[in-house]
């Protein structure tokens, strides 16, 4: 009886319950690790329009908000419930509160009580818990090839799932971020999961996520870490109605830090010229399909490099394909085959060349250099030269012009083609032509024989003119003496008796003696001029008196034959006059 | 039956070194007619080694090295020709076709006024004809110069003596000029193609490729290798057996 009565103010009280509105905010724990997750639910058991949900700046919305609806009716009360549920995780360890949610049912205002929640340290699941267990069995891992690398060698990087129970629809709460590297994807088409033994014991794993990193920048990295929400189902070790094993679902959260990457630089010793950024071990190979060919027939030339490392950035060289050969784009090819090792492939271009005119033509080698991480030094691979022999050649003909516009009217002589003249048939004199007469010897001697004989023209004149004086010269030294050999023919006059002819050379002596001597023209000889240029020089009234009675006398002994002379007188008169005269002049 | 046809050519050109040049000029021209260009190259090439340098002949061998399709040596004989006969225009427009057929091409540098006025002008006779000019000119000189100094004194005579001396000096320069551009040597690539390297050796570095029919300035020569200079004032050292010279 007293167990009946107490039911019914059970039930009293949960009528009365039931009639009065309730608002809640529930965590499913209080107490948390730091990367651990917790539910928050607010819950109003009355139909309301929305929820006005407080802000939840410490944590991470890992899921939700999701909305839940229920109705019931208990002895004929129809009761409703509604809720919001978010899955959070805690950031940082601390004392936070959740702050109040507000909402409007039946006309009235709700609204919650905060929260508070207590972060701890992470890794506090208790030794032997379900948590741990979860965590034991499922995780992720960072897995790199490398984690010491040169600039520009590349790091395969797997972010792997170690699953050794099963795994729900799993999630990516935070990843590594790459700053100074290049990331290239590698496709996974689909999870698959494969056995390998870590630490001696057989384990499934999975490859989520593959990819290359290439770094840009020397240094030292710290890339973050890889977070990820594990939905693991951990068995009870009850059974189920069935018989079957039963699980849990643990909602982890694993977190693996990404190792630490060292970048070296290059080393700047032993840098080749053709050095463009690649790293690895590689091999540069160049080939012609063939070798000879025919005008306008084609060849294709391919140049490929093949080997391991930074093979996606890494630049093909280009040939130098000669003008006369026509060459189109290249037709690219790459393989690109990522290994946990490393990364292998090739990349290849195919020319297309088209060589028109005959003759051998050469495409220079190649070189490629790149840096090998392995033996840490510079390499450079250089290709042989490559010959296209051209067997026959096109002789370049030029179009007929045959796109002239039609005029209707008068029709111009269009050409039909162009043509070489016909040969010439008459010939000119065959001759054999020597050298240049420029050159011959007879025109160097003609020219200087030329020259030098007018040049002694004017020597020779001017030599003339030069000797002109002396002669006057010579005949002045010698007027005395002469004039002298003069008197000696008038002396032997004198002895033979012959006046006239003696005065005659008495004269003459005279004359010629002036002539020479004084430079007096033989039709000037008189008295007058003869005094005049003895009295220039001396004032001898004497010798000009002398001279001027010899004179007379001669002359008239000329034209009027005297008959009585002092021919002896005379005579030494003309010698003594002749004497003072030689002295005088 | 090639045999006998090369016996029939030896034959051909023995006896074409013992025939007067007209008859194998007359016999070439038929050979050109009736269309057999590889006989009329063959007795066009026998005149010319009998050592006539005779502008026809060139002009008619270039001709059936034309018709033959052979770009260079046609391209050669009509340089050849024009060498010896520098206005014929029936040479220059042959010549302008079988260039036509040169796969190089170039920008042909600007020669400068005062270079084209002396070409041009001195162009206008051979050097040999400028050399005679000059000697006439002396001549003058000497005979003027003798009036003036022993006939008569007038002006006129030692005016006309000195304007012929000044002009046999520019004369015999414009001779030493012309025949400056007479020794000029040209050669026309003959080989199909031909590497120009920057240095006379094999090893050296390729510079550029030179074909069949181009025309070039030597420079210099040093063992098999002459330095060319090209149209567009590129120069590089090419192996002699690959040009032959106008």
């Amino acid at each position: 009886m007293k167990k009946f009565a107490y039911i019914l103010l059970l039930l009293a009280c949960t009528t009365q319950l039931f009639a009065q509105v309730q608002f809640t905010a529930q965590a499913n724990r209080y107490k948390v690790g730091v990367g651990e997750m917790f539910i928050v639910e607010f819950k109003i058991n009355a139909n309301s329009s929305d929820f006005k949900l407080p802000s939840f700046q410490d944590f991470k919305i890992v899921g939700g908000p999701s909305h839940g609806q229920s109705t019931s009716y208990i002895n004929g009360v129809r009761s409703m419930e509604k809720s919001v549920r978010l899955d959070l995780m805690a950031l940082k360890k601390g004392t936070y509160t959740i702050g109040a949610a507000k909402t409007e049912a039946n006309g009235d205002s709700y609204t919650t009580k905060p929260i508070t929640i207590t972060v701890v340290d992470a890794g506090t699941n208790q030794p032997g818990s379900i948590e741990e267990k979860a965590a034991q069995l499922v995780y992720i891992n960072i897995l790199t090839n490398k984690n010491k690398v040169y600039l520009g060698e590349p790091i395969s990087v797997r972010y792997t799932l170690i699953l050794n129970a099963n795994v729900g629809q799993f999630e990516y709460l935070e990843t590594p971020e790459f700053l100074g590297f290049v990331k290239n994807d590698i496709e996974i088409k689909q999870i698959q999961t494969k056995q390998e033994t870590i630490n001696g014991n057989p384990t499934t794993t999975a490859d989520l996520s593959k990819f290359l990193l290439i770094p840009q920048q020397v240094g030292e990295f710290d890339l973050g870490k890889l977070q990820m929400r594990l939905p693991t189902q951990i068995p009870t070790g009850r059974r189920d109605w069935f018989g079957n094993p039963e699980t849990r679902t643990i909602n982890q959260i694993s977190t693996s830090k990404f190792p630490k990457i060292t970048v070296l630089p290059l080393p700047n010793a032993g840098k080749p010229a053709s050095f463009n950024g690649a790293v690895g071990n590689f091999e540069l190979k160049t080939s012609l399909s063939r070798n000879e060919v025919k005008g306008g027939e084609s060849v294709t030339l391919t140049v490929e490099v093949s080997g391991k490392g930074n093979i996606q950035l890494i630049e093909l060289p280009e040939p130098q394909v000669p003008n006369s050969i026509e060459s189109y784009d290249p037709k690219y090819k790459e393989s690109i085959n990522v290994l946990p090792t490393g990364v292998k492939g090739y990349k290849r271009n195919e020319y297309l060349l088209i060589p028109q005119y005959k003759g051998v033509y050469k495409i220079p080698g190649l070189t490629f250099s790149f840096f090998n991480p392995y033996t840490e030094q510079y390499e450079t691979q250089t290709t042989e030269e490559l010959l296209i022999d051209v067997t026959e050649g096109e002789i370049a003909k030029t179009n007929p012009s045959q796109n002239k516009p039609i005029n209707n009217d008068k029709n111009e002589v269009t050409a039909l083609g162009e043509d070489i003249g016909f040969i010439q048939l008459t010939p000119s004199e065959f001759e054999l032509k020597g050298p240049s007469f420029f050159v011959q010897p007879l025109h160097y001697i003609l020219a200087i024989a030329l020259f030098l004989a007018t040049l002694g023209l004017f020597v020779y004149n001017r030599i003339r003119q030069k000797f002109k004086p002396d002669y006057a010269a010579k005949a002045r030294k010698n007027a005395g003496s002469n004039a002298k050999k003069q008197l000696k023919l008038a002396h032997q006059k004198l002895q033979a008796n012959q006046i006239k002819e003696f005065y005659g050379e008495l004269l003459a002596a005279l004359q010629k003696y002036f002539q020479f001597k004084a430079n007096l023209a033989p039709a000037d000889f008189n008295t007058e001029r003869v005094a005049e240029i003895i009295n220039q020089k001396q004032k001898d009234g004497e010798l000009a008196q002398s001279l001027t009675y010899l004179i007379n006398q001669a002359n008239s002994a000329r034209y009027a034959p005297l008959t009585q002379a002092n021919m002896k007188q005379d005579y030494d008169l003309g010698l003594k006059s002749l004497e003072k005269l030689e002295d005088l002049l | 039956m090639k045999k006998a046809i090369v016996f029939f050519l030896v034959l051909i050109s023995i006896s074409a070194l013992r025939a007067n040049p007209q008859e194998l000029f007359a016999k070439a021209n038929q050979a050109y007619q009736a269309g057999d260009f590889n006989q009329a190259v063959v007795l066009y090439d026998s005149i010319v080694n009998l050592g006539y340098n005779h502008p026809e002949t060139y002009f008619n061998l270039a001709n059936a090295h034309y018709r033959l399709n052979h770009v260079g040596p046609a391209i050669l004989n009509y340089e050849k020709a024009l060498k010896l006969d520098p206005k014929n225009e029936e040479i220059q427009h042959n010549l302008a076709l079988a260039n036509k057929a040169v796969v190089d091409e170039f920008n042909v540098l600007p020669t400068p006024a005062i270079a084209r006025i002396t070409r041009d002008f001195s162009s206008i006779f051979s050097s040999s004809t400028w050399s005679v000019l000059g000697i006439v000119f002396l001549l003058a000189t000497f005979l003027f110069s003798f009036l003036f100094l022993f006939v008569n004194q007038k002006s006129v005579f030692i005016a006309v003596a000195v304007i012929t001396l000044f002009s046999a000096v520019l004369v015999e320069g414009v001779a030493y000029q012309k025949y400056l551009f007479e020794q000029e040597r040209f050669v026309v690539i003959t080989s199909s193609n031909s590497y120009v390297k920057s240095a006379p050796a094999t090893t050296a570095e390729d510079l550029f490729i030179l074909h069949e029919g181009t025309k070039c300035k030597v420079l210099d020569e040093f063992d098999e290798w002459q330095k060319i200079k090209l149209p567009d004032g590129k120069i590089g050292w090419i192996k002699t057996e690959t040009i032959s010279a106008i």
